[in-house]
């Protein structure tokens, strides 16, 4: 009698639970959807191309931030200095072109930087055994005094075109950020998808212990993951601070709960070794689209902080509710 | 079969109870009387419904239909009523306990002595040392519960569940990851209790142990009580029968397939405390069997193979190769692949797919040309492994995490295997896989050895090791106390049972 596996309580396949997977593995997209056509109510004008490639421009830096602070949370760990990282490069980059240093140069000197404040977090994090939040706290803390400190305050503005290649011109009517937001979420997702150091990267997140086991170096993996956040954190910084033409002190200040906010919302497990970049895509373009209903409703800056903090709010108490719901479905 | 269904001397009954979990039944018209003062055997295989009715004992589920009589009165439970009101307790397989408290504090949480209204830690100590006494157990009371090892944890938890006023405890697999002799002082303290009048419900994998500590045995099977009987009235293959509904034939010893070159040559494996001087060959396509007690040195001896533990400067000769083993990527390197014995926390990715398990050794082979993986390479290298060793999964697609645990370990052997391993560690492969999975992997493991991989065999199972080995060697205080051929006649198990204590055989 081959059937001895009679399904116990908790054996059901985990797909037959149609309706309730649907809005777990789609529940951002719903939400999107939601607050675009909601948009359209507002404004009849909302859906125009104009718009469309503003709402994306302004989702260019958060998307990259995301991006990294995944690779992260896929190892359940945590980045939280990579605003600061961004800032700070951004400031090195901005002042080294303002002492006429040539554009490339600065433009290499920042994406080094940024690798470089990510080596330093994993070595940390993974060599000496200290704790991702205290680490990546202290950074954060750290870089931004240091902007401080070079600049006593004063924003840097006015930079050369050769240094503002990625973050004002456009290739064939399309605006270079976005391109290049497209491209990094192309190549995240096949590397994460596709690759086996993808797999690899799932794997130490879900069961680090099983992953060793398993012959993957997870304190590699993790070393790895914190020098690409560095690395794709500075990069932002670069398109950004050239997009503006100026690198003020409180440059991306506070957008780290933007980030966790869009990457939980898609999905992303805090817990480590689940989620997909693609559900992290739509947590990013939502958090975009309620920035600009906001605009659009001339919300005070003061009001737009509020519903900021309840949208992130509402994201983690859906995902409390998912896994509640998936719970108790299993 | 017996008829005291309506005894009112019964302490516990429970009547008709049907249980449903979505459009799945659990059980179906379930009826049970327990006799006072008895340990009373519940065995099944997995899924037969065992864990559900001990929870309803325990009154974290609700049954759909049926009721349970205390003492001839029908009750309402609730897992704090069953256990305060009513004296049932249960001790989970998984135990769960407050790992930064102290041992005593853990033993005596739900009624810590107080003094003056703060905690009495010096009547708490004495009364924590009385207990462990008691039981023989080396253990200061103040040490926290998480410096214990899994094994100590697991005894404090019984200890913690008999101390209570519980007069019905519900063991589920107690034994689970304990040796011999741990299980020897169970079993004294549960007839121990059981003499004071405590009765137990006794859920097992091991039926030798049912026989050994039962009066009675209960058989579920499909949700459906097979019969209850006296332990004395059946035997083993009776009891199976029941169980299984088929005669399943054990293997019997199987014939060697071991050959005459060296695969892997330990030599001098040494460098912690506990280990001296270990040394041993495997040779291609054998069985060797290391049987090892808690504290015999089995977890420094992985530890030190797979560069796990502390690194030693032992090396490893692997196939003609020489190399110390730094860590785990190297001996896989080498085609030396370990089972761990804790497949939840160290094996498997519970909440992968069962395809993404079996890959992740081997992600080569599920890679087109130019390096991207492809879903259907994955899929069908999987689904080689699941139809060869028959894994019941409804997909490729389930999580691991919802399989049984006899199929849980088969898709953690097979995510090894596909990896083409030339030695196979496999620390105690068949703990808490219900009777036909264990059979299943004793296939696997011949299977295996017949195919040239060389098994070295770690186990503290006695039956399982003298059943597959073509060697025996006895790994006890940190030195191979001995070697043993099976075939030999010249020894008994009574021997063996004394080498692994670390004493000495004579003549």
């Amino acid at each position: 009698m081959g059937d001895h596996a009679i399904p116990a309580d908790r054996s059901a396949d985990t797909r037959t639970n149609f309706p309730l997977t649907i809005v777990d593995d789609y529940l951002i997209w719903i939400l999107l959807v939601g607050s675009l056509l909601g948009m359209g109510l507002i404004s009849h004008t909302f859906f125009s191309v104009q718009n469309l490639a503003n709402l994306l421009m302004n989702s260019t830096t958060l998307g990259i931030l995301v991006i990294a602070e995944s690779l992260c949370l896929i190892l359940g760990k945590l980045d939280l200095s990579i605003e600061s990282t961004l800032a700070f490069a951004a400031l090195v980059g901005a002042l080294m072109v303002k002492a006429d240093a040539p554009p490339v140069l600065a433009i290499g000197v920042v994406v080094l930087i940024g690798l470089a404040v990510g080596a330093l977090n994993g070595i940390a994090i993974v060599y000496l055994g200290v704790n991702p939040f205290m680490q990546t706290l202290s950074m954060n803390i750290i870089l931004r005094g240091l902007m401080f400190v070079l600049t006593k305050g004063i924003t840097v503005y006015g930079f050369p075109d050769g240094y503002r290649i990625f973050g004002d011109t456009s290739l064939l009517g399309v605006p270079t950020p976005i391109l290049l937001l497209v491209l990094f979420y192309l190549l995240f997702l096949i590397l994460l998808q596709k690759r086996q150091w993808g797999r690899r990267m799932y794997a130490a997140g879900a069961n680090p212990r099983a992953a060793f086991l398993s012959g993957i170096d997870v304190g590699r993996m993790n070393l790895q993951a914190f020098i690409m956040a560095g690395g794709l954190a500075a990069f932002a910084g670069l398109m950004i601070s050239t997009r503006f033409d100026a690198v003020t002190n409180t440059l991306a200040r506070g957008q780290v709960f933007d980030v966790f906010a869009a990457a939980v919302m898609g999905g992303i497990a805090l817990s480590g070794g689940r989620g997909s970049l693609i559900g992290a895509v739509g947590g990013v373009l939502f958090l975009g689209c309620i920035a600009s209903i906001l605009t659009w409703l001339r919300v005070s800056p003061f009001g737009v902080q509020t519903v900021r903090g309840c949208v992130i709010l509402l994201a983690i108490v859906l995902d409390a509710l998912k896994n509640k719901v998936r719970e108790r479905v299993l | 079969m017996t008829d005291d269904l309506h005894a009112t001397a019964s302490p516990l009954v429970v009547r008709n109870i049907t249980q449903r979990f979505k459009g799945v039944t659990a059980l179906r018209n379930v009826s049970l009387a327990l006799r006072a003062g008895e340990i009373h055997g519940l065995v099944g295989a997995n899924g037969a419904g065992k864990s559900t009715l001990m929870r309803i004992i325990a009154g974290e589920i609700q049954p759909t239909e049926g009721y349970v009589l205390r003492n001839g009165a029908r009750v309402q439970l609730t897992p704090a009523s069953a256990k305060t009101v009513h004296g049932i307790s249960m001790v989970p397989q998984h135990i769960e306990f407050f790992p930064h408290l102290s041992v005593a504090e853990n033993v005596f949480i739900d009624a810590l002595p107080l003094r003056n209204g703060l905690l009495d830690r010096k009547n708490l100590h004495e009364r924590a040392s009385r207990l462990f006494q008691q039981f023989d157990l080396g253990l200061d009371p103040r040490t926290p519960m998480d410096e214990l090892s899994f094994v100590q944890q697991k005894v404090v938890m019984i200890i913690k569940a008999l101390q209570g006023q519980a007069s019905i405890i519900i063991l589920d697999e107690p034994t689970a990851s304990l040796y011999v002799h741990e299980i020897e002082q169970l079993f004294r303290s549960i007839r121990e209790f059981n003499r004071r009048g405590v009765t137990f419900v006794y859920i097992s994998h091991h039926l030798d142990e049912i026989f050994e500590v039962c009066t009675r045995v209960t058989v579920l099977r499909d949700g459906r009580i097979q019969g209850t009987w006296n332990a004395s009235d059946l035997d083993l293959k009776q009891l199976v029968f029941q169980m299984v509904g088929e005669d399943v034939q054990g293997l019997d010893r199987t014939v060697s397939t071991a050959s005459a070159e060296i695969v892997l040559r330990v030599q001098h494996l040494s460098g912690t405390r506990v280990l001296q001087d270990v040394r041993f060959d495997l040779h291609k396509g054998e069985i060797l069997g290391l049987l090892s007690n808690k504290g015999g040195g089995k977890d420094e001896l992985i530890g030190q193979l797979f560069g796990t533990g502390a690194v030693g400067k032992s090396a490893l000769e692997c196939s003609g190769q020489t190399f110390t083993p730094r860590s785990p990527a190297l001996c896989l390197r080498h085609g030396l692949y370990l089972q761990p014995e804790d497949r939840h926390r160290e094996g498997l990715f519970l909440d992968k797919r069962v395809d993404e398990n079996i890959s992740i050794c081997a992600l080569r082979k599920c890679v087109d040309r130019l390096g991207f993986i492809r879903v259907g390479k994955e899929n069908a290298n999987a689904a080689s492994f699941v139809s060869e060793f028959s894994i019941v999964t409804p997909s490729m697609a389930q999580q691991v995490q919802f399989l049984s645990g006899g199929n849980q370990q088969k898709v953690l052997l097979s995510k090894l295997l596909n990896a083409d391993p030339k030695v196979l560690v496999m620390d105690s492969p068949t703990v808490g896989v219900d009777i036909k999975a264990r059979i299943d992997i004793h296939r696997m493991v011949r299977k295996l050895a017949s195919r040239g991989i060389s098994i070295l065999l770690v186990t503290s199972d006695l039956d399982e090791i003298l059943m597959l080995s073509d060697r025996i060697l006895v790994l006890a205080k940190g030195r191979i106390a001995g070697e043993i051929r099976p075939g030999d006649a010249t020894f008994n198990r009574v021997d063996l049972g004394l080498m692994m204590e670390g004493g000495t055989v004579h003549g």
